[in-house]
């Protein structure tokens, strides 16, 4: 499967053998600059769809990489995973048949989910890390700033609380989920919620208790040496800015930015913005 | 054919102004303790009096914060009724295994609760309702692992001489000596609660335990689900027998259809449009996703979305009427549905205390007898749990 873009930068998104089996990966782009890789969140955005703009506006001038998380877009192994610990070892296992060793440090970006599995990542190898950036990024529990719920929730409500704008069509979708009446859901073909129960399922694995967050993770952050960018969305109804704002003060000479139309699918809403913000960080 | 009186225990006094769900979030503010006193007493009363009145067996569940249902701890209920019972079959349909850490728990529970009756327990293993994986934040992606897991612990706990190491995945314990050890040899009768999902149904096919159908479906999604059940334990090479399967309904008798009705309708709504709202919240991982498929096309049929008597009617949502318009109605449906095990749910909602004695009284007098007398049964040639069963 491939999909050429108008842009000129070809992303091919194809199968990849891993330790834990097939998985679905995004990649593409050329260049001499260090190569960036992009964790998607619970939602499980793809390369070839949701943030397909998003990685287009990086692949000009480097490669870039989004693969899919086990049990997320088909992505086999999710029997082998059980938690965070699993999902790290699982991903370096990724960038290890990709290349993207310590001597070939890629950029390492994440959103929500995505994010915490990059900084997870970088306080275990940060040899292996040139830079990391969070985009509304769990991880973190701030005492007083609760993530909101994110099983279970009615489609237009879980809605207003990522998207900025409801008219985005991911939201309006799940408008037109949420406004039907339990008996007219049940009748919509179960394919075309298929994806999202897999997402859900694959997430809880990683984040239900604890709820999205490692408790041991405040005291391993002083391991994160590499340059980090934590980006928010002011209006993220999810996940409060207090995470992101811990992370910047917890790890050392992170930079912190937000997003001031911004929700928390930072990455769909306003690629521009985010690709801005991460260009004068990643710079080689 | 044996003939359970299944009780919920329903909180009756959610007041009208609450429109929220009944579980996880509803507010504990709402509990009044004074009407729990009276209530959990007057439901002993109502298990007691089926067992006076020549039931087969009572049944009690587990569910956790929530108002459907004030057993958080069934296990209680059963040992006083292990006490203030004679003749009845104590059914605990069931614990909820992985809400217990470590589930040894349930091996000595249900043992003491088989010591105390004499050996009338019915040990009834659940994976737990959606709900209480939020209400225990136990990894929903890992609810039928742990089942599965707990379940080989208690049966080994019981069967197996200890001390012996158990090192699962989940649980490990490096010495399991259960005491008491449970009076039926070598373990009680295990029944197994389940709403479709195959993976459960193919569990209690592989052990030839017995499976009760979650109730509050259109009558067509109990014959699919019985169905599932039927083919399952065909693939394990043999034949599925009625007593293997069960039926959980709620049933209202009174001396003519208008009076059952006129007397029955309102608690019928109080329970489906304000007990089950919530109860069907089904966590991610909970239910693979194949299952999931499964149970959604049943889904719309469920009661909590019923409009009208005449879809109760129609779908079999409560056999309601005269004892011989039940009767009929009852007959019907376990012929259709090839159940061996019929589980009344004889007080409903806010069905207050006097019309549900005369509901037991009409039905056991009525009703049972000619039930007993059509569906005769057969001498086991299955064996549900181990414990040698006739009916």
């Amino acid at each position: 499967m491939s999909a050429a873009t108008e842009t000129g930068a070809t992303l091919v998104t194809e199968t990849m053998a891993t330790t834990v089996g097939e998985i679905l990966i995004t990649h593409g782009g050329t260049g001499e600059r260090s190569p960036l890789v992009y964790f998607h969140s619970s939602g499980g955005e793809r390369g070839d769809a949701e943030v397909a703009e998003f990685l287009q506006l990086f692949s000009q001038d480097r490669r870039v990489f989004a693969p899919m998380l086990p049990g997320f877009a088909g992505s086999e192994g999710l029997e082998q995973i059980d938690d965070m610990e699993d999902a790290v070892y699982h991903t370096l296992d990724v960038l290890d048949r990709l290349g993207l060793d310590a001597a070939n440090p890629p950029h390492l970006a994440g959103q929500s989910l995505g994010g915490w599995l990059a900084v997870e990542i970088a306080w275990r190898h940060p040899e292996r890390v040139r830079s990391l950036t969070l985009l509304s990024a769990v991880g973190l529990h701030v005492p007083g700033h609760p993530v909101k719920e994110l099983f279970g929730r009615k489609f237009d409500e879980l809605a207003e609380d990522v998207f900025a704008d409801q008219s985005y069509p991911t939201a309006a979708a799940m408008h037109g989920l949420g406004a039907l009446s339990p008996r007219d859901l049940a009748a919509v073909p179960f394919e075309m919620l298929r994806p999202f129960y897999e997402s859900m399922a694959a997430a809880a694995k990683l984040g239900w208790n604890p709820y999205f967050h490692n408790p041991a993770l405040p005291r391993r952050l002083g391991r994160v040496t590499m340059p980090t960018l934590v980006i928010v969305g002011r209006k993220d109804g999810l996940v409060p800015n207090a995470i992101g704002e811990e992370y910047a003060r917890l790890i050392a000479g992170a930079r912190l930015e937000y997003v001031d139309e911004g929700s928390h699918m930072l990455t769909l809403e306003h690629p521009q913005v985010v690709a801005r913000l991460m260009n004068e960080h990643l710079g080689g | 054919m044996r003939l359970f009186s299944f009780h919920l225990m329903p909180y009756p006094g959610l007041p009208p102004e609450y429109d929220g769900p009944a579980w996880i979030t509803c507010p504990n503010e709402l509990f009044d303790p004074g009407l729990g006193t009276q209530i959990y007493n007057r439901y002993l009363d109502e298990l007691i009096l089926a067992d006076e009145l020549g039931f087969d067996g009572v049944c009690v569940n587990e569910h956790h914060q929530n108002a459907y249902g004030l057993m958080p701890s069934p296990n209680l209920m059963a040992s006083i009724l292990a006490r203030q019972t004679k003749n009845v079959r104590i059914a605990v349909v069931g614990n909820a295994l992985p809400l217990y850490d470590p589930p040894t728990r349930v091996a000595e529970e249900f043992a003491m609760i088989d010591n105390i009756s004499g050996g009338r327990l019915i040990a009834g293993m659940v994976v737990g309702g959606g709900p209480e994986y939020y209400s225990f934040s136990i990894n929903p992606a890992q609810a039928r692992e742990r089942f599965a897991e707990a379940h080989d612990l208690i049966i080994r706990a019981w069967t197996e001489p200890g001390p012996f190491e158990f090192i699962g995945k989940h649980y490990r314990i490096r010495y399991v000596n259960s005491w008491p050890r449970p009076v039926q040899r070598p373990h009680p009768e295990v029944w197994i609660p389940g709403a479709g999902s195959l993976e459960t149904v193919e569990f209690v096919a592989r052990h030839r335990y017995a499976y009760m159908g979650i109730p509050y479906f259109h009558i067509s999604v109990f014959e699919r689900m019985f169905n599932l059940m039927r083919q399952a334990c065909e693939n394990e090479g043999y034949e599925a027998d009625p007593l293997q399967l069960g039926w959980l309904v709620p049933i209202f008798v009174a001396d003519t259809d208008e009076e059952a009705r006129r007397r029955f309708e309102e608690h019928f709504w109080y329970f489906v449009k304000r007990l089950l709202p919530g109860i069907s919240i089904s966590p991610p991982g909970y239910t693979s996703v194949r299952s999931l498929e499964n149970i959604m096309k049943g889904v719309g049929t469920f009661a909590e979305f019923l409009e009208d008597w005449d879809e109760v009617i129609e779908g079999q949502y409560a056999i309601v009427g005269s004892p011989a318009t039940v009767l009929d109605r009852l007959s019907e449906n376990i012929e259709r549905l090839g159940v061996g095990n019929l589980l009344g749910l004889f007080q409903l909602g806010t069905l207050p205390a006097e019309d549900t004695r005369r509901n037991l009284e009409l039905f056991a007098a009525e009703v049972a007898p000619k039930l007993r007398a059509r569906f005769p049964g057969t001498a086991r040639r299955v064996i549900t749990g181990a414990a040698e069963v006739t009916a």
